[in-house]
């Protein structure tokens, strides 16, 4: 077939558009840890796999973030799990952060990405973890999802109550701020709705003095603890959190309930 | 019939495929990417983002307990036969067209039956929404006007059908039992601007010796119809039908504008098509959806293997 | 011969056309033009109600005064089809500057085609230079914190508020006098019926087809639902005694399928004979009408009152011929004689937040003066050119509502509202496949808490499945996200922006997770009661 000045035509627009989806990006970890932040998965696994071999970089660093950003490339199947799983498995020896997150998402993915799941493995990797007191946030957040686990293994108030005390001795392992804070917020508030109000109003309070930052959680939380306290007969605890509540968050819709609560309590009674 | 060419002739002239590329790839971008897409995404559960999870045979499973999905076919069923009823007036229009002596008349009344085709559907739908407003709506002024609105009390009064009362307007989108009748009723008097042209075609072909035959024999126009004209369209019939049918299964455009994705009070509206769409765009659950178009796609091609197998026409 | 001239003309026709519209797309003039030195900024937003496009306009106009070099260019989409043609112009990489954010998006696609903001806004705009909210962090100078603009799954700010809004009575001030004599709008629930009653009795007595609502599918459930809310507020208290004051529509699912409450508890019975008693002075057969029929009915003087959102305030008064009244939803008192033993009174609207939020693309080809625009139109100088023109509510703090916004202004005198019916999709079908139930000759509050009675377990199953699946897909995402965090904090100490977003990311998490177990706790119980006998 003579090669004609069509065909010619033809293939330079081919070599064009190969080439042009070639174009040169930046390719580093920080590159690739910035696509993953702004939810640019499969372009981040990418950039992490491009990686692979390369001088200068930190192979458990990029192993690190390869299997994370496995867990949410698109579409999700079993098989990229199934890689994530593999490559946390590589990094979980040893005592440096990578092999602790290693850990923690290998419970992760027992916890909720596998078809059926497994809880009690999760449990018991995290419980691990924990015992191991890392001082990690993101490890620590491990505290969260056990008590949450115990929440919803009960089968009936009491024995909820049960299982949720039970957790409490978890704090003992959490080093950090944020890992104390959201276990000790999230367990009072199982306990609240299993009905033990003084040890979930001790759990509120130990939460909130860790600093809760974001504004929905500790309006949220303020409102909760002021409320428990009210109802527990702890007139100052509540009246000094529904203060609180109405000075930092006036415009709420629970602003005019606030003020008649605290109306009332100020009231002397007769 | 043209002549076949060699391949090596074939290769030589490859250039005049060119001028095909553009309609195949249309046909590929349009027709059928579309359909490759919607398969692959019915193995996944997909909320119609760029986010999606492989889940096997999850939504078809899912689709053997899908009650609302199942019921749907028991409305669509009902459509499908008065539709077959609706297409009487056509056929009938049509043999009127085709005896008329006069060329011209017949000429100026096809014009008549396809002017209003240049209205879209999407308007004569608006319309008839408005027909069936309550209050201010053409249909229960005439009723009212024409005292049929009694008659209907007193049925309703004998019957126990609980929809039509005195002095109150009817709600014909708003009443579970009315939702069935108002979708039959929409399109009065159902003539079809296609259909009635496809019939002519069919009519113009029969041959005038037939009539003349028939004449001489002392047929009666009516019998001339059950006897020759009708059996000899029967092509034309059976293809509208096949149309017909294919496009009120597929179909949920008129009951979504008249009675919203939830298929009207008591959900008396719903069609498969219309609980696909309801699934995809409210529900979000776009994976499912893609797995009950797929399922209505092998119902709907079952449907007309069977039309082309066993519905044969003698001619 | 005459054929060849005729084809020819309209293979000629056919061949300009197709030229004319290939030129269109391959030279969209347009699109961030830098031609003769001026850069052209386009906006695109959904909001066709009048007022909106002058508004816009004006600020537009306000703001090429400050840059001659800047043309503002708006781009208005009808709503129907707004998600599809957003969707084409972000994915062919066409899409204006600034694009309002809100329907036909998803998470994935705003991060994917939005810039985030957050640090912008964490900062003082400079815009407010001269006002008392100069030094004050952009965020902080709208009324709600900017919660408009905040995306909580992806933990960013996306988007820029320009109003606030709420629902509210409007009325025809003529009709009004003509019935009673006196334009003085009802105050409470009672007087608010007798009104109803008296435009029955008046339209009677004159023959006139006068209905005291104007209702639709859309306009009747505001009202409805709303009057609802208030029957269930101490209902709420009771069975969350040491809650947060607020609906949790998972809780309510729980409580449902553990029977603390169902259709055929007396408060949501009372909410619902409520609900018919509205009803019946709406136009019969309103639920099959559409928005438009409502107010078409209203501004043709065929109904005395309908209800609507503020975002409709301009486009009715402009098409009303006769005087506009605004006024609050009656809610029933607690002294009401049959709807008072379950409430605790008006329903405070301090909890609504700010609408029409704008956000910066991707794709825009002058990112730098997009942004400065984004920054004006969230400026207090520049939401005060948005009330006065459009006459919506503004969103920032210290403007002053123009005069016919003002009935608007949310009002945080008020409760908390009462739970409101299940809501997720497959409730909402049995909800509003059923409702004829409860209006009409033929309906009752009762006969429509049997028929949700019966189908509300089953919706509710389905409900919770698509929940727990879309809270752990939500939870799944973040799992990379805060990975990524975390590495990087690790990596960077010192860096407390890292700091900040690791912290907002973990409590997110421990949110979004409890959320998780909840509806898993609720789908338990929901199974647990469908099982039973």
């Amino acid at each position: 077939m003579p090669f004609t000045p069509t065909l010619r035509l033809l293939a330079a627009f081919a070599f064009f558009v190969f080439a042009a989806s070639a174009i040169a990006k930046e390719v580093s970890l920080q590159s690739a840890w910035n696509l993953a932040e702004a939810n640019l998965f499969n372009d981040s696994n990418k950039v992490f796999r491009d990686l692979k071999g390369q001088p200068g970089i930190d192979e458990r660093e990029r192993a690190f973030g390869e299997a994370v950003t496995y867990l949410n490339v698109q579409p999700r199947t079993p098989q990229n799990i199934a890689r994530a799983q593999e490559l946390l498995k590589t990094l979980t020896s040893g005592e440096d952060m990578y092999a602790q997150l290693a850990g923690f998402y290998l419970a992760r993915i027992d916890e909720d990405y596998l078809t059926p799941p497994e809880p009690e493995r999760a449990k018991a990797a995290y419980l691990e973890l924990l015992q191991r007191r890392t001082g990690n946030p993101l490890v620590e957040s491990g505290a969260v999802r056990l008590a949450l686990m115990a929440e919803l293994s009960a089968s009936n108030p009491e024995s909820l109550r049960e299982a949720l005390l039970a957790t409490r001795p978890l704090a003992q392992n959490l080093l950090t701020r944020e890992g104390r804070r959201d276990f000790h917020l999230n367990l009072g508030r199982a306990l609240l709705k299993a009905g033990d109000l003084d040890t979930g109003l001790e759990e509120l309070l130990a939460g909130d003095a860790e600093g809760i930052t974001r504004p929905l959680s500790e309006r949220g939380a303020w409102v909760a603890i002021a409320e428990a306290a009210r109802v527990t007969d702890k007139k100052e605890i509540a009246a000094k959190y529904y203060r609180k509540f109405l000075e930092k968050y006036g415009r709420d819709t629970r602003s005019f309930t606030v003020e008649l609560r605290l109306k009332e309590l100020e009231t002397p009674q007769p | 019939m043209p002549l076949p060419i060699s391949k090596t002739k074939a290769l030589l002239e490859w250039k005049l495929y060119l001028f095909i590329v553009p309609s195949v790839l249309l046909i590929a971008i349009f027709s059928y990417y579309p359909t490759i897409s919607a398969i692959y995404h019915s193995f996944f559960m997909w909320g119609g983002g760029d986010t999606k999870e492989f889940i096997g045979l999850k939504n078809f499973t899912d689709i053997l307990g899908d009650k609302v999905f199942w019921t749907s076919f028991i409305t669509i069923g009902i459509l499908v036969i008065a539709n077959v009823f609706r297409m009487i007036p056509s056929i009938f229009l049509a043999v009127l067209i085709h005896r008329l002596k006069s060329d011209r008349w017949q000429y100026w009344y096809r014009v008549m039956v396809v002017i209003p085709m240049i209205v879209p559907g999407l308007v004569t739908l608006f319309i008839w929404k408005f027909f069936f407003d309550p209050n201010l709506g053409v249909l229960n002024a005439a009723l009212d006007a024409s005292h049929l609105k009694t008659l209907l009390v007193h049925m309703d009064q004998f019957f126990g059908w609980g929809v039509f009362y005195e002095g109150v307007p009817t709600a014909w989108l708003g009443e579970p039992a009315l939702i069935i009748p108002a979708l039959i009723i929409w399109g009065f008097p159902w003539i079809g601007a296609v259909g009635v042209l496809i019939f002519l075609a069919g009519l113009q072909s029969i041959g005038t010796e037939v009539y003349e035959a028939a004449d001489l024999d002392g047929v009666t126009p009516f019998q001339k119809f059950l006897h020759i004209e009708l059996p000899l369209i029967m092509t034309q019939v059976r293809l509208s039908m096949v149309l017909m049918i294919i496009g009120t299964l597929q179909g949920f455009g008129l009951q979504f504008l008249l009675l919203g994705p939830d298929g009207g009070a008591g959900g008396r509206g719903m069609v498969p098509g219309l609980w696909m769409f309801n699934r995809a765009f409210i529900a979000g659950e776009f994976g499912y959806a893609c797995a009950l178009g797929l399922f209505l796609f092998v119902f709907i091609l079952g449907l007309t293997w069977i039309n082309n197998k066993f519905v044969k026409v003698d001619k | 011969m005459r054929e060849r001239i005729l084809n020819g003309i309209g293979i000629g026709l056919l061949a300009v056309c197709f030229a004319v519209a290939l030129g269109r797309i391959l030279w969209p003039t347009e699109r961030g033009s830098t031609g003769a030195d001026v850069v052209t900024i386009r906006i695109a937003h959904w909001q066709l109600e009048s007022g909106v496009r002058e508004a816009l306009d004006a600020i537009g106009r306000e703001y090429e005064k400050l840059h001659p070099d800047v043309r503002i260019q708006q781009i208005p989409i009808p709503e129907r089809i707004y998600p599809n043609w957003l969707i084409t112009q972000l994915i062919g990489g066409t899409a204006p500057d600034i694009i309002q954010i809100g329907i036909g998006i998803t998470e994935e696609r705003i991060a994917r085609f939005f810039v985030p903001i957050t640090e912008l806004v964490e900062l003082p705009n400079p815009y407010n230079k001269g006002t008392e909210l100069e030094k004050v962090p952009m965020l902080n100078t709208f009324f709600d914190g900017m919660q408009g603009g905040y995306q909580e799954n992806l933990l960013e700010y996306y988007g820029v508020p320009l109003s606030g809004t709420s629902i509210r009575v409007y009325y025809n001030l003529g009709l009004l006098k003509e019935i009673t004599g006196s334009d003085k709008l009802p105050a409470s629930y009672r007087e608010f019926i007798d009104l109803c009653k008296a435009t029955l009795a008046f339209a009677k007595a004159n023959n006139r087809t006068i209905v005291p609502i104007a209702g639709s599918k859309y306009n009747g459930p505001l009202l409805m639902n709303a009057l609802f809310a208030s029957q269930t507020q101490k209902l709420m208290d009771q069975l969350s005694p040491t809650g947060t004051l607020v609906t949790d529509p998972t809780l309510t699912m729980e409580w449902l399928a553990q029977n603390k409450w169902s259709p055929n508890s007396p408060e949501v019975l009372s909410g619902l004979t409520l609900m018919r008693e509205v009803s019946e002075f709406l136009q019969p057969g309103f639920m099959q009408l559409q928005r438009d029929d409502a107010t078409f009915y209203f501004v043709q003087g065929r109904s005395l009152m309908i209800c609507s959102g503020s975002w409709d305030s301009t486009s009715i008064r402009s098409q009303s011929p006769f005087t506009v009244g605004v006024g609050r939803i009656p809610f029933p008192t607690p002294d009401d004689p049959e709807f008072g033993p379950f409430t605790k009174g008006r329903i405070s609207e301090a909890g609504a937040v700010s609408a029409v939020s704008l956000g910066l693309t991707r794709s825009s080809e002058n990112p730098a003066i997009a942004q400065d625009f984004l920054l004006f139109l969230g400026s207090q100088p520049a939401n005060r050119v948005w009330t006065n023109v459009s006459r919506w509510i503004p969103a920032v703090v210290g403007v002053e509502p123009h005069p016919d916004a003002a009935p608007f202004q949310p009002l945080m005198d008020g409760y908390a509202p009462g739970f409101p019916l299940p809501n997720q999709p497959d409730a909402a079908r049995i909800y509003n496949t059923n409702i004829n139930d409860l209006f009409g000759p033929e309906g009752s509050p009762q006969k429509f808490a049997d028929r949700l009675s019966v189908g509300y377990l089953e919706a509710q199953k389905s409900d919770l499945t698509r929940l727990i699946r879309s809270t752990s897909m939500n939870s799944k995402r973040r799992d990379t996200v805060v990975a990524a965090l975390a590495v990087q904090r690790a990596k960077d100490p010192g860096d407390a922006k890292l700091d900040e977003k690791l912290d907002e990311a973990l409590q997110s998490i421990s949110s979004i997770e409890r959320g998780y177990y909840l509806n898993k706790a609720a789908l338990r119980a929901t199974e647990t009661a469908l099982a039973k006998p």
